[in-house]
């Protein structure tokens, strides 16, 4: 698990710079329309997609081929995805906190709460497309996967819409109380969720043939 | 003698192709040459043994053990026909990665490899020829005490002084009797030069298996006339075809087809004319 941990960082690693200016553009881009919680969202989906490139380096090299004659097992190779996903989403959200903490102090208007909640909402965003993604990925390769994570966006996008829609009609405002209290529930959905994406993933790679 | 590797009666079907009933074994500290033609089945026979495919039939067993997930991947050492990494990562981060997955890595041994092939630490893998390339395989399988080498196309594409310092590199490495290398190969003057045995495998079928020696010395090519031909005992001819003005014959012992048919001349046959006869050449 370690050794393909860090193979992940050492191939990530190389786009590091392309991927900090992109960071920092597009925060900068949002900071104008003063969209502290997009930013911390957003720094999170693009650093939980870095999982699709480490995706798409194994598969130019075959290294999964490789990997199954290290002395590693089919479980972790598909475990260490998940860890690596966790790991760019946890490093994004960071980076999305620190621009927003950033920002904030230098506009004099900081909101710790509003930025710990888009960090929590960050997080749970992130780790769901993650979660969501990683079997499409094993299943259907880099290439098609990532058309397929385009409409598995546009999904989550609709959820989020439909659910802001039932909660107008049922005229319940959307308050902080109210997304705390969803971010409280949300991780235990969120673990649910990643258990079945595992298994999934598990399955789909025991069968795979090199 | 034990067998680093045993394999029986492996079989995989696909839906154009079957690898059928693939039986052989690699003794401890010998050379297992494995040769055919493009589609042959050996890189399948690979792929089988290293349970990277789902075989539909068959044993493989590794001293006399089945392949276990973590402990036996520690015992073998691969190469395939390509570096498995990505063209980004330099030979230190592998080293780097390999010590992180391997008990037994060696990292002093592995920079002495490094060394040795004049590989640079901090360069690019796409800046590597493929010479380097097959060199930072092998500084890598080298590097975790293996027992047992598997070589898929190690030496393909390397020009003559290349593959010359790596077949010198094999041989060091069976000096060892408990070392053994399964390798399989297009070119079969490389497999002369080191293989103890020949397993031959054409169209997903095992054509033989056997000493290098007695191919060598044994195996001959008759070499003769319409007449002769046709007064051959179909016994003694493993495959022939015909030719411009003459017929060649494989034959298994040239000493035998020498006394018997004194009007033909028989040659020492090389892998190489063995292999195209089997191929090319028909069965009586």
């Amino acid at each position: 698990m370690k050794s393909l941990l860090l193979k992940d960082i050492y191939n990530i690693k190389h786009n590091m710079k392309q991927m900090i200016l992109i960071l920092l553009f597009i925060s900068i881009c949002m900071f104008f329309n003063a969209s502290v919680c997009g930013v911390v969202v957003f720094c999170s989906v693009l650093c939980t997609m870095m999982t699709v490139t480490t995706f798409a380096m194994d598969e130019r090299c075959s290294f999964a081929k490789y990997a199954m004659i290290m002395p590693i097992s089919r479980k972790s190779y598909v475990l260490e995805k998940y860890m690596a996903c966790l790991i760019f989403t946890l490093t994004g959200t960071t980076v999305g906190f620190v621009e927003s903490v950033v920002y904030g102090l230098f506009t004099h208007n900081l909101d710790l709460t509003l930025i710990l909640i888009c960090t929590g909402v960050g997080i749970l965003f992130g780790l769901l497309c993650g979660i969501f993604y990683i079997p499409i990925l094993f299943r259907f390769g880099s290439e098609q996967a990532r058309l397929i994570i385009f409409g598995v966006f546009a999904f989550f996008g609709l959820v989020g819409f439909l659910i802001y829609w039932i909660l107008n009609i049922l005229c319940i405002p959307i308050t902080i109380p109210l997304l705390t209290v969803s971010l409280f529930f949300t991780p235990v959905l969120l673990a649910l969720f990643a258990v079945v994406s595992y298994f999934l993933s598990l399955k789909f790679f025991q069968a795979k043939e090199f | 003698m034990d067998n680093a590797l045993q394999v029986e009666h492996l079989q995989k079907n696909y839906s154009d192709f079957t690898l059928n009933d693939i039986t052989f074994s690699v003794p401890s500290g010998c050379i297992m040459g494995l040769i055919g033609e493009n589609g042959a089945g050996k890189s399948t026979t690979f792929k089988g043994i290293l349970n990277l495919i789902n075989v539909d039939g068959g044993k493989v067993s590794f001293w006399g053990h089945p392949l276990s997930p973590q402990e036996g991947k520690e015992d073998i050492g691969v190469v395939f026909d390509q570096l498995n990494f990505y063209e980004t990562l330099t030979p230190k981060q592998i080293g780097n990665i390999g010590a992180a997955a391997y008990k037994r890595w060696n990292q002093a041994q592995y920079d002495h490899y490094l060394k040795q092939f004049s590989l640079p630490a901090e360069k690019e893998l796409k800046t590597f020829s493929r010479g380097m390339q097959v060199k930072q395989c092998l500084a890598i399988a080298l590097s975790h005490h293996p027992k047992l080498l598997i070589l898929d196309e190690a030496t393909s594409g390397l020009d003559p002084i290349m593959r010359d310092e790596i077949l010198d590199i094999f041989l060091d490495f069976v000096q060892d009797e408990n070392h053994s290398i399964l390798i399989s190969s297009h070119i079969t003057s490389d497999l002369e030069k080191i293989a103890d045995y020949i397993t031959f495998i054409h169209q997903g079928n095992i054509i033989f298996s056997e000493n290098k020696d007695t191919l060598i010395y044994n195996y001959g090519i008759l070499r003769c006339g319409g007449d002769t031909f046709s007064a051959l005992d179909s016994s003694d001819i493993l495959s022939y075809r015909k030719m411009d003005y003459q017929w060649e014959v494989l034959v298994k012992d040239k000493k035998i087809a020498a006394s018997k048919y004194k009007d033909a001349v028989i040659d020492r046959a090389t892998i190489d004319e063995i292999m195209l006869l089997y191929v090319k050449g028909e069965r009586k």
